[in-house]
C-alpha cells in the first residue's frame, strides 16, 4: 500500500580467509574476476541493484568482511542491522567448511538479532571450478552432516558457485535477496510500522487565566 | 472574487498517494495554472474557491478543499479532513498506476467504513460521495496501447463492482477538470440550495465577515474582559 | 582527485581496518595514523597580531610563502591575540595620539561620558596600531569575487563564479564519483546499521560505501575504545564530524575554510573563549567538544532537529526497536529530502536552493538563517515601532479572549457543513482559541509579534523549526492556502506533536494603489489536532483586527516597507559601515540591515562574501579589553563605588576583533565589539580610519540600545 520503490538490504558475507568472499562479490557486482589474491583489510562495501519477482527493486548493500582472526573485533558494527548473512566456504578447504557453524554463531552473538531461528542465512561453497581431485573428499556427506544436524544445524539453502567462472553467483544472491525481503515483509506484517504516531498528544497544563492582563 | 460571498459551502477532500498530483489538481482548479515546481504538501492545505457549473450558473458553491499530504506518516490525521466532507476525490496517477491504485483502494475502504458509521438519520446528503480520479491523463496518452487497456480494464472492473464514479483529468493541460467539478455541483440536490436560501432569508444578513467579527468583538467586550 | 580502484567501476569501495593505528580508507579521504589527531600545522587563515607585532618583515614572509604560493589575492590582518605586550600597550597608551580630539558628538547622541571616551581611545589605539601593519597583495581582479577569498578549495582554479557554484557548491545526486568528490561539503545521515537515510551529494551507489565505512569507524571507536568519535581531521583542509543520535548517525565532511578555521586558532595554543563552556552545556554527553567542532556539530544538530520535528523521537525509536535493520527512508518523503537539502545549503552557504540562482534576486532569508546559526541560534527580529509591535501583540493576545456562541448539538466542525449560519436556541459560550498555545506574526522569517503561555515558551531552536517550515512551504502559501501541519518541537517536547496553522496575507491587497509589501505570516500553534477550524477563525480575527483600523493597517504597511532599510541610516550618519549585525544577548535576538546587491546576478557573490567575512570575524579570537574604566560601560545601574575595583574591569567583559582584507582597489574591514549585553559586528567596504570606525560603531550601538523596543520582539506577550 505504500509507494516505496526500493527495498534496501544489508548483506553480510562471512567465512574463512581465502574462501573467495571478495571474488564472489566482485563477480556479482562487476562481473569480474581477478586471479590475484588480495586479502581484504577490515571490510569492503559494494552496492548492487537487482530486480526480483519481476517488479520488486532491491538494493543490496554488501558488507564484505576480512576473514582473518584479527579483524573479528569489527563485530557488532558490521553485523548490526543486517538483513541476511552469507556463510562461505571453499570446496577445497575442509577447515573452512567446518568453521561455518562458528561463523554463524559469531554472527548471531554479535548481531543480536531478535529471532535467530528465522534469520535468513545461506551457504555458499565457492571454487567449484577446480579439479575434482582437489575438492574435499566426500564433500556432500560432510556438508549434509553440517546442514542436517538437528542441534544448531545450518539448515539453510546451499549454493555451489564459482566466482572465477561466474557459475551460480547471481542465482545465490537472488535467493539471498528474496529471503531477506520475505523476512522484511514478515516484520512489516507484525505491525511494527508507523501507525498512530500523530496521536501522541502533548498534555499541556496551562494555568489558563484568559481574563488575565498582560500589561 | 469575493471569498465571503454568501453561497452554500461544499467541503471536498483530496486523497491519494503522494505525488499523484493532488496539489497540482487543486491549483489548476483554483488558479487555472500548472506549476511544475509544486512540491509535496506538508500536512494539509485548506483552500476555498467559488464555483458555479456551466449548465446551471445559478448554482453557486463555495468549495472548501482539503488537499492532504499523501505520505503514509500523516495517515492517522486524515480522518479529520474527511469528516463532514461531502465529496472525496481519491486520486490515482495514471502514469504510475499500480502503486497509486493500491493506495486509492485503501482510502476508498476507509471512507466506506466512515460512511457506514454515519447512517444515523438516513439522509443521503450526509453521505460522503466518493469519486475516483485518474490524473495525469496527458502522460497516460503516451503509454503503450497494452498498458492503457490494462489500466482501463482495472479501473472499469473496480468501478463496476463498487459503483464509484470515475473521472479522468490532467492538471497539466486542464483536461477533465471542468467536467469533474461541474458534475459535482450539478449532482447536489436542489433541496440543499432551496433550504439554504430559505434559512438565509430568515436570519439577519450577516453576510459580511466583518460584521460577524464586530459582533463577536462587541460581545466580548461586554464580558468580564478588560485590559488596559 | 586520486584515482579510484580500477576494479570498482560501478560501485564505491572503501576499506576500514579494525586497527585504528593503521586506519586506511580508500575513496575520497585517506586517513593516515597521524591525521586522526588534529593537525598541528597548517596555514593559519588570519595572521594574528602576535605574529605581526614581531615585525612586518616576518608577516610578509609568511604571507608570501603561505598565501601567495597557493594563489590567493588577498591579505588578512587580524587582532586575534591577547598578547601581554598588547595589553600592556592598551593600558599604558604610551603611543596614544589623541585621536579622540576629533571625535564629534552626533546630533542625537547623548553626551559622551568619560568612560565612553576612554573606551574610544583604547579601541582606537588597538586598531591604529594594527593598521600600520597591513599588507597589500596584487590581484588580477578589479572587483572582489568570492573566489578571491580563501573560502573554498579550488583545485581547478576556476574563476567563473557560476561554474564554481555548479561544480563545488550546488548539491548533486549524480552517479559520478568525480562530481561527488568535487563538492566542498557533504552531509550524511544513516542508521547505526549503516543504512543510508540521506546524503547531500551522490547517488545511492556512491554513498552506500561511505556510509558503511563511517558506520564502521564510529562503531569501532565506540566499542573498542569506549569513546564516542567526534571528529577526524584529514590533512589540514578536510574535517569529518559525527553526531551519534542512536539509532541515527549524522556526519558532515567539510573543506570549507570558515568552518575549519577555529581549529587553526587552537593550533596556536590560544585559550578558548568563555562562550565555549556555555555552548557545551547543550551537549548531553560529558565529553567537552572543542570549539572548532561546534560549527559543524551545531549544523548536524539542526538537521537532527528537523528529523525530530517531522517524526518525533518516539516514532524514530519505535521503528528501530528490535529492528536495527529498519530503513528510515520508508517514512520520509521527497519533500523531506528537499527540505534537508535546503537546510544544508542554508547552514553551509547561507544560500537557498533555486534552479536558476543567477537569474533570481536571492531570497535573503537563507542568509538570515546562516547568521542566526552563526550567532548561536539567535533569532532575527525586525525593526518596527514599539507602538505597532504592542498593537500586534495585543491583537494576538485578544484572540485568547474570543468567545464563540456554539449551538450545543453542533460540534466544532459546524462551519464546514453545508450551512454555515445554523441557528439554534441552546447556545454555550466557549473560548475559540482554547487550544492555542503560541502565536507568531512574521515576515520573511523575521518575527514581528509573539504570544506565549505564562508557563511555557519556545526555545530559539524550536522557533527556527517553525520559521523554517514557513519558508519551505512558501511555495504553496502563495496560493493563499491555509496550512495545517503536525510538528514536533523537540525542545518543547520531543515526544509529541503540536499543530501549526499558517496563513499568509498580502497587505497590498488592501490598498488600491499598487503598494509592494512583503507578505505577513500568521502562525498559530495549537495543542489539538482537530482545532483547524478554530485556528482558521482566529486567523480571520487577526486579519480583521489589522485591516479594520486604517491607522494600524497604514502604519504597519509603511513600517514593513521601510523595515528593510533600517531607519538607523536616516537617524544617524554612519557612512562607513555598509552592513552590521547587532545581537542582544539577553533575548538572543539579532537585527541586521538587508544586503545591498550590486546587481541581481551577483547576489550570490555578495552573500558568500558576507558569510565569509562574518564567519572569520566571528570565529577569530577576540581581544579582551581590560581598561581603567572607573564605572562600567553602559551599565548605569551599577554604582561604581559599591563594587570592588577587581570586579570592575571584568563586568563589561568587553571584547573586540578587528580584521581587514586588503584588495588592490579596495579593502574590507570587519569589526566586532561585544560586552555582556550585546555583540556587534560590522563590515566596511571602503578604507576606513579607526577613528571613523569606532565613532560609527559606538553610534550604532548606542542607537540600537536606545531603540531596543523597536528592534527586538523580546519575550513576547504572555497569556
Amino acid at each position: 500500500m505504500s509507494g516505496r520503490k526500493k527495498t534496501l538490504l544489508k548483506v553480510i558475507i562471512l567465512g574463512d580467509s581465502g574462501v573467495g568472499k571478495t571474488s564472489l562479490m566482485q563477480q556479482f557486482v562487476n562481473n569480474k574476476f581477478s586471479h590475484q589474491y588480495k586479502a581484504t583489510i577490515g571490510a569492503d562495501f559494494l552496492t548492487k541493484e537487482i530486480t526480483i519477482d519481476n517488479n520488486k527493486q532491491v538494493s543490496l548493500q554488501i558488507w564484505d568482511t576480512a576473514g582473518q582472526e584479527r579483524f573479528q573485533s569489527l563485530g557488532v558494527a558490521f553485523y548490526r542491522g543486517a538483513d541476511c548473512c552469507v556463510l562461505c566456504y571453499d570446496v577445497t578447504n575442509e577447515k573452512s567448511l567446518n568453521n561455518l557453524t562458528s561463523w554463524k554463531d559469531e554472527f548471531l552473538v554479535q548481531s543480536n538479532v531478535t529471532n535467530p531461528q528465522d534469520f535468513p542465512f545461506i551457504i555458499i561453497g565457492n571454487k567449484i571450478d577446480v579439479d575434482d581431485s582437489k575438492k574435499i573428499p566426500s564433500l556432500q556427506k560432510k556438508l549434509q552432516n553440517i546442514t542436517n544436524n538437528q542441534l544448531g544445524g545450518l539448515n539453510y539453502p546451499v549454493f555451489e558457485t564459482s566466482a572465477k567462472e561466474g557459475i551460480n553467483v547471481e542465482a545465490a544472491f537472488e535467493v539471498i535477496a528474496k529471503m531477506a525481503l520475505q523476512q522484511e515483509e514478515l516484520n512489516d506484517a507484525n505491525g511494527h510500522d508507523v501507525s498512530d504516531d500523530y496521536n501522541d498528544a502533548i498534555n499541556i497544563h496551562l494555568e489558563s487565566e484568559y481574563s488575565g492582563c498582560a500589561c | 472574487m469575493n471569498a465571503h460571498e454568501d453561497v452554500p459551502t461544499l467541503k471536498l477532500v483530496l486523497l491519494g498517494e503522494s505525488s499523484v498530483g493532488k496539489t497540482a489538481l487543486v491549483h489548476r482548479f483554483t488558479t487555472n495554472k500548472f506549476d511544475s515546481n509544486t512540491t509535496n504538501t506538508i500536512g494539509a492545505a485548506f483552500i476555498t474557491k467559488l464555483y458555479h457549473s456551466q449548465l446551471k450558473p445559478e448554482r453557486r458553491i463555495k468549495f472548501e478543499i482539503w488537499d492532504t499530504a499523501g505520505q503514509e506518516r500523516y495517515r492517522s490525521l486524515t480522518p479529520m479532513y474527511y469528516r463532514n466532507a461531502k465529496v472525496a476525490l481519491v486520486c490515482v496517477d495514471l502514469s504510475n498506476f499500480e502503486d497509486s491504485f493500491k493506495t486509492a483502494k485503501f482510502w476508498i475502504e476507509q471512507l466506506e467504513i466512515n460512511n457506514s458509521g454515519n447512517n444515523s438519520d438516513n439522509d443521503s446528503n450526509d453521505k460522503l460521495i466518493v469519486r475516483l480520479v485518474g490524473n495525469k491523463s496527458d502522460l497516460f496518452a503516451k503509454l503503450s496501447d497494452e498498458e492503457k487497456s490494462d489500466i482501463t480494464f482495472k479501473i472499469n472492473q473496480f468501478t463496476d463492482s463498487t459503483g464509484i464514479i470515475y473521472n479522468q483529468t490532467s492538471a497539466f493541460d486542464g483536461t477533465g477538470l471542468t467536467e469533474l467539478f461541474d458534475e459535482i455541483v450539478d449532482g447536489i440536490d436542489d433541496k440543499i440550495f432551496i433550504e439554504y436560501y430559505e434559512q438565509k432569508s430568515k436570519t439577519t444578513t450577516e453576510n459580511q465577515i466583518g460584521s460577524i467579527l464586530d459582533a463577536r468583538m462587541n460581545g466580548q467586550s461586554t464580558s468580564s474582559y478588560t485590559c488596559c | 582527485m586520486s584515482t579510484n580502484d580500477n576494479e570498482s567501476d560501478n560501485s564505491v569501495r572503501g576499506k576500514v581496518s579494525s586497527s585504528l593505528s593503521s586506519a586506511q580508507i580508500k575513496g575520497p579521504v585517506s586517513l593516515t595514523p597521524t591525521s586522526i589527531l588534529p593537525s598541528s600545522s597548517g596555514p593559519t587563515l588570519a595572521l594574528n597580531l602576535e605574529n605581526v607585532s614581531k615585525g612586518v618583515t616576518r608577516a610578509i614572509d609568511y604571507t608570501s610563502d603561505q598565501l601567495l604560493s597557493s594563489g590567493p589575492r588577498l591579505s588578512v590582518v587580524s587582532s586575534g591575540s591577547t598578547s601581554d605586550y598588547l595589553l600592556q600597550r592598551q593600558i599604558s597608551q604610551e603611543e596614544y595620539e589623541g585621536l579622540t580630539e576629533d571625535f564629534e558628538g552626533d546630533e542625537d547622541d547623548e553626551t559622551e561620558d568619560h568612560d565612553t571616551e576612554e573606551l574610544h581611545n583604547i579601541i582606537s589605539d588597538i586598531i591604529r596600531y594594527e593598521r600600520n601593519n597591513t599588507i597589500n597583495v596584487n590581484s588580477l581582479m578589479s572587483e572582489i569575487s568570492y573566489l578571491d577569498l580563501d573560502m573554498f578549495p579550488n583545485p581547478d582554479g576556476l574563476v567563473d563564479e557560476m561554474a564554481y557554484y555548479r561544480q563545488h557548491i550546488e548539491p548533486s545526486k549524480s552517479d559520478s564519483q568525480q562530481e561527488f568528490h568535487y563538492k566542498n561539503k557533504h552531509f550524511f545521515i544513516f542508521s547505526l546499521a549503516g543504512k543510508p537515510i540521506y546524503s547531500f551529494n551522490g547517488s545511492d551507489e556512491i554513498i552506500m560505501g561511505y556510509m558503511g565505512i563511517l558506520t564502521t569507524i564510529i562503531s569501532t571507536f565506540e566499542e573498542n575504545i569506549n569513546e564516542e568519535i567526534k571528529s577526524i581531521m584529514v590533512g589540514d583542509r578536510l574535517k569529518i564530524v559525527a553526531l551519534n543520535k542512536n539509532p541515527i548517525v549524522l556526519v558532515s565532511i567539510s573543506s570549507i575554510s570558515y568552518e575549519l578555521m577555529a581549529l587553526n586558532k587552537s593550533d596556536l595554543g590560544l585559550e578558548l573563549d568563555d562562550e565555549i563552556q556555555t555552548n557545551d552545556d547543550k551537549e548531553e554527553n560529558h565529553t567537552i567538544r572543542s570549539k572548532e567542532d561546534l560549527i559543524l556539530i551545531n549544523q548536524l544538530s539542526t538537521i537532527y532537529n528537523y528529523l525530530l520535528s517531522i517524526l518525533s523521537k518516539p516514532v524514530i525509536e519505535r521503528n528501530f526497536t528490535n529492528r536495527m535493520n529498519y530503513d528510515l527512508r520508508r517514512i520520509l518523503t521527497s519533500l523531506d529530502f528537499q527540505n534537508i537539502d535546503a537546510l544544508c545549503m542554508r547552514l553551509s552557504y547561507g544560500l537557498p536552493i533555486t534552479k536558476e540562482i543567477d537569474n533570481n534576486l536571492l531570497d535573503t532569508s537563507s542568509f538570515g538563517f546562516f547568521i542566526s546559526e552563526l550567532l548561536d541560534s539567535s533569532i532575527q527580529s525586525i525593526n518596527i515601532t514599539n507602538t505597532t509591535r504592542t498593537r500586534l501583540n495585543n491583537i494576538l493576545l485578544s484572540c485568547k479572549k474570543l468567545k464563540i456562541k456554539q449551538p450545543e448539538e453542533v460540534k466544532s466542525d459546524a462551519i464546514s457543513s453545508y450551512f454555515s449560519s445554523v441557528t439554534s436556541s441552546a447556545v454555550e459560550e466557549k473560548y475559540l482559541a482554547e487550544d492555542l498555545l503560541f502565536s507568531l506574526l512574521s515576515t520573511s522569517n523575521k518575527i514581528l509579534g509573539y504570544m506565549k503561555p505564562k508557563n511555557h515558551s519556545l526555545s530559539n531552536d524550536d522557533l527556527k523549526i517553525v520559521l523554517n517550515l514557513i519558508s519551505s512551504s512558501s511555495n504553496s502559501l502563495q496560493f493563499t492556502e491555509d496550512l495545517w501541519v503536525p510538528l514536533c518541537l523537540p525542545n518543547f517536547n520531543p515526544n509529541g506533536f503540536l499543530y501549526v496553522f499558517v496563513k499568509r496575507i498580502n497587505l497590498s491587497d488592501y490598498f488600491k494603489s499598487g503598494i509592494q509589501v512583503q507578505p505577513l505570516d500568521i502562525v498559530l500553534i495549537s495543542s489539538n489536532k482537530n482545532s483547524f477550524y478554530q485556528m482558521q477563525e482566529v486567523s480571520i480575527h487577526i486579519i480583521y483586527m489589522i485591516i479594520k483600523n486604517v491607522d494600524v493597517l497604514n502604519t504597519l504597511t509603511q513600517e514593513l516597507i521601510s523595515s528593510s532599510k533600517l531607519s538607523i541610516y536616516k537617524d544617524i550618519k554612519v557612512p562607513t559601515i555598509k552592513h552590521f549585525i547587532y545581537k542582544l544577548k539577553k533575548s538572543n535576538q539579532f537585527i541586521m540591515n538587508d544586503i545591498i546587491h550590486v546587481n541581481n546576478d551577483r547576489s550570490m557573490n555578495s552573500i558568500l562574501q558576507l558569510i565569509y567575512f562574518y564567519s572569520v570575524l566571528h570565529n577569530t579570537k577576540s581581544v579582551k579589553i581590560r581598561s581603567k574604566l572607573r564605572s562600567t560601560y553602559n551599565k548605569s545601574n551599577i554604582s561604581s563605588t559599591t563594587i570592588p575595583s577587581a570586579t570592575l574591569s571584568a563586568i563589561p567583559n568587553m571584547k573586540l576583533t578587528y580584521t581587514r582584507w586588503n584588495f588592490p582597489h579596495t579593502s574590507v574591514t570587519g569589526f566586532m565589539l561585544s560586552d555582556n549585553d550585546y555583540e556587534f559586528y560590522c563590515l566596511c567596504n571602503v578604507p576606513v580610519s579607526s577613528k571613523d570606525l569606532i565613532t560609527h560603531t559606538l553610534k550604532i550601538i548606542k542607537w540600537c540600545e536606545k531603540n531596543k523596543k523597536r528592534l527586538f520582539f523580546g519575550s513576547g506577550v504572555v497569556f
